[in-house]
C-alpha cells in the first residue's frame, strides 16, 4: 500500500484525473491532498465561514469525482479547473443565499486579508503565490477592489456599479485594465502566468 | 450579442460578474463562435489567479474523511455496476450464439449442449464476479470513522445498489445506483423506522445513474431504514410497500 501511495504522489495531475475517471478512489484522494487546501482557502474567502466553506469544497470535489471526464487539459491546469469550479459554485451559492454576507464593512475588511501565509509546504506554489500577490499589489487599488468584489464576493458588474456609485462603463473598464495589468506584469518579466 | 458586446463583457464573464441572463447569452455566443474560446480561456486563467492570492488555510481533517467515505462508497457501487454490465454482455453474447447454433444443428441436441455450456460458463462468470467483487471490497477499506449500511430489496430492485454512509461527524449520506425509474409525479423516499414508527426522511429522484443525497433525519434510536415510492414532495406516512430496507 505504501508503494502504491508513493506512486500516486509521483503522478501528474492529469494522470490522477484519468485514474479517477476509471473509479480509482485513491487517485482521487491524491488529487484532493494536492489541491484541497487551495480549494478550501478560496471557498473560505468567498463564503466567509468554515461550515459553508467545507460544504462548498465537499460539493466541488464530489463534482470533480463524478465529472473527471469533463476536464480538458487544453483549457488549463487541473488546479485551475478545480478552483474555477469552486469559484462558480461559490458564486451560485452566494447569490442564492438569503443571507448574503456582502456588506461594505466586510468588503473593506477583506481587502486587507490578502497577507502572505507563513506556512507553504510546496516551494513552487509558494513562489507562484508570491508572484500572484506581487502582480495584484501592482494594480491600482480601485482596480483591485473591483476585481475582488466580482471574483470573491459574487457581485455582478451592475451591483458593483451601484455599490461604488460608479458608471457601469467605468466598472467594466477597470475590470479590463485590471486583468490587462496582471498579464502585463508577467509578460514584462518573461514569466509564464501561473496555472 | 455581437462582437462588440462580446468584447465589452468578456472580462466581467471570466470574473463571474455577469447576471445569469447575460451570462447565458454570452455562453451561447461563445458556443456559436468557438474562435473566441482561447481568448476567454486566457482571460479566465488571469482571473483565476485571484484564487491563489487568498490567505492559505488548512481544511479540517474530517472534510477529507467525509468526502472519501462518499467517494469510496460510489466507487464500490460503480465497480459492481461495471461487473454487472460485463456479466450481461457475456450472457447476451452466449444467448446470441445459442440462437445461431440452434438453427444450424437442430433444436433438441443443441438445447442440451447449449444449456450445459451456458450453465458452465455462467457459473464460471459468476464465480469470477464474486471473486472480483470480494477482492475489490477487500482492497477498498472503509474510511476510518465511517460506517456503511447496505439496503436490500425485492427482485424489482436486484440491479439497484443503495447504501447509507454514516460519517464520522454523525451526518449520513445516501448513495444509490440503478434504482428503477419511476413515473412523473412520484419520488423515492427514505424512512427511518423505530419499531412501528416510520419517520419520513429524504426524498430523491433517480435522474442520474448514480446519486448521493444527505439524509436529513437522525438515525439515532432507529432500528430499520426503508425506501418507498411516494407522491412528489414526499409523504408524512408511507403509502406503498418498502422496496428496499436494512436493519441498523
Amino acid at each position: 500500500m505504501a508503494k502504491r501511495t508513493r506512486n500516486y504522489l509521483t503522478l501528474a495531475d492529469e494522470d490522477l484525473i484519468s485514474l479517477a475517471e476509471t473509479g480509482d478512489a485513491e487517485a482521487f484522494a491524491a488529487l484532493y491532498d494536492r489541491h484541497g487546501r487551495a480549494a478550501y482557502s478560496l471557498a473560505y474567502r468567498m463564503m466567509g465561514e468554515k461550515q459553508a466553506a467545507e460544504d462548498l469544497v465537499q460539493d466541488v470535489f464530489l463534482k470533480v469525482w463524478r465529472l473527471t471526464g469533463s476536464y480538458r487539459a487544453e483549457r488549463g491546469s487541473v488546479r485551475t479547473w478545480i478552483l474555477s469550479i469552486v469559484h462558480n459554485r461559490g458564486i451560485d451559492q452566494i447569490r442564492s443565499s438569503a443571507s448574503r454576507r456582502r456588506t461594505q464593512d466586510k468588503i473593506e475588511a477583506s481587502a486587507t486579508k490578502s497577507q502572505p501565509s507563513e506556512a507553504f509546504s510546496e516551494a513552487w506554489r509558494n513562489t507562484q503565490r508570491d508572484q500572484v500577490r506581487d502582480a495584484l499589489t501592482s494594480l491600482p487599488p480601485e482596480q483591485l477592489k473591483i476585481l475582488e468584489l466580482a471574483y470573491f464576493s459574487g457581485y455582478t458588474h451592475i451591483e458593483i456599479s451601484e455599490l461604488l456609485d460608479l458608471p457601469l462603463g467605468t466598472v467594466k473598464g477597470r475590470m479590463r485594465l485590471g486583468l490587462k495589468k496582471i498579464k502585463a506584469y508577467f509578460d514584462s518579466r518573461n514569466m509564464a502566468v501561473p496555472g | 450579442m455581437n462582437q462588440a458586446r462580446f468584447e465589452e463583457l468578456k472580462e466581467a464573464y471570466v470574473l463571474g460578474a455577469l447576471p445569469d441572463d447575460e451570462r447565458r447569452v454570452f455562453e451561447e455566443y461563445l458556443r456559436d463562435h468557438p474562435e473566441h474560446q482561447a481568448e476567454v480561456d486566457e482571460l479566465s486563467g488571469l482571473a483565476g489567479l485571484l484564487a491563489l492570492s487568498t490567505h492559505e488555510m488548512e481544511p479540517p481533517p474530517h472534510l477529507r474523511r467525509n468526502l472519501m467515505a462518499v467517494v469510496e462508497s460510489e466507487a464500490r457501487l460503480s465497480h459492481s455496476a461495471t461487473r454487472r454490465e460485463a456479466r450481461r454482455s457475456v450472457l447476451e453474447r452466449l444467448s446470441g450464439l445459442f440462437t445461431a447454433q440452434r438453427f444450424a444443428l437442430g433444436a433438441a441436441a443443441l438445447a442440451v449442449v447449449g444449456l450445459l455450456s451456458w450453465n458452465l460458463v455462467l457459473q464460471g462468470t459468476v464465480d469470477d464476479l464474486e471473486g472480483e467483487v470480494a477482492k475489490s471490497e477487500n482492497v477498498r477499506p472503509q474510511p476510518s470513522g465511517s460506517e456503511t449500511v447496505k439496503l436490500k430489496g425485492s427482485a424489482a430492485t436486484q440491479d439497484a445498489r443503495v447504501e447509507l454512509v454514516r460519517l464520522e461527524d454523525q451526518r449520513t449520506i445516501l448513495v444509490a445506483q440503478n434504482l428503477p425509474p419511476i413515473e412523473q409525479g412520484r419520488t423515492y423516499q427514505l424512512w427511518v423506522i423505530d419499531g412501528d414508527n416510520p419517520k419520513p426522511s429524504s426524498t430523491f429522484k433517480t435522474g442520474d445513474n448514480l446519486i448521493s443525497t444527505p439524509v436529513r433525519s437522525s438515525l439515532e434510536g432507529a432500528d430499520t431504514v426503508a425506501i418507498t415510492i411516494e407522491p412528489a414532495g414526499g409523504s408524512q406516512a408511507p403509502t406503498s410497500t418498502p422496496m428496499m430496507s436494512a436493519k441498523l
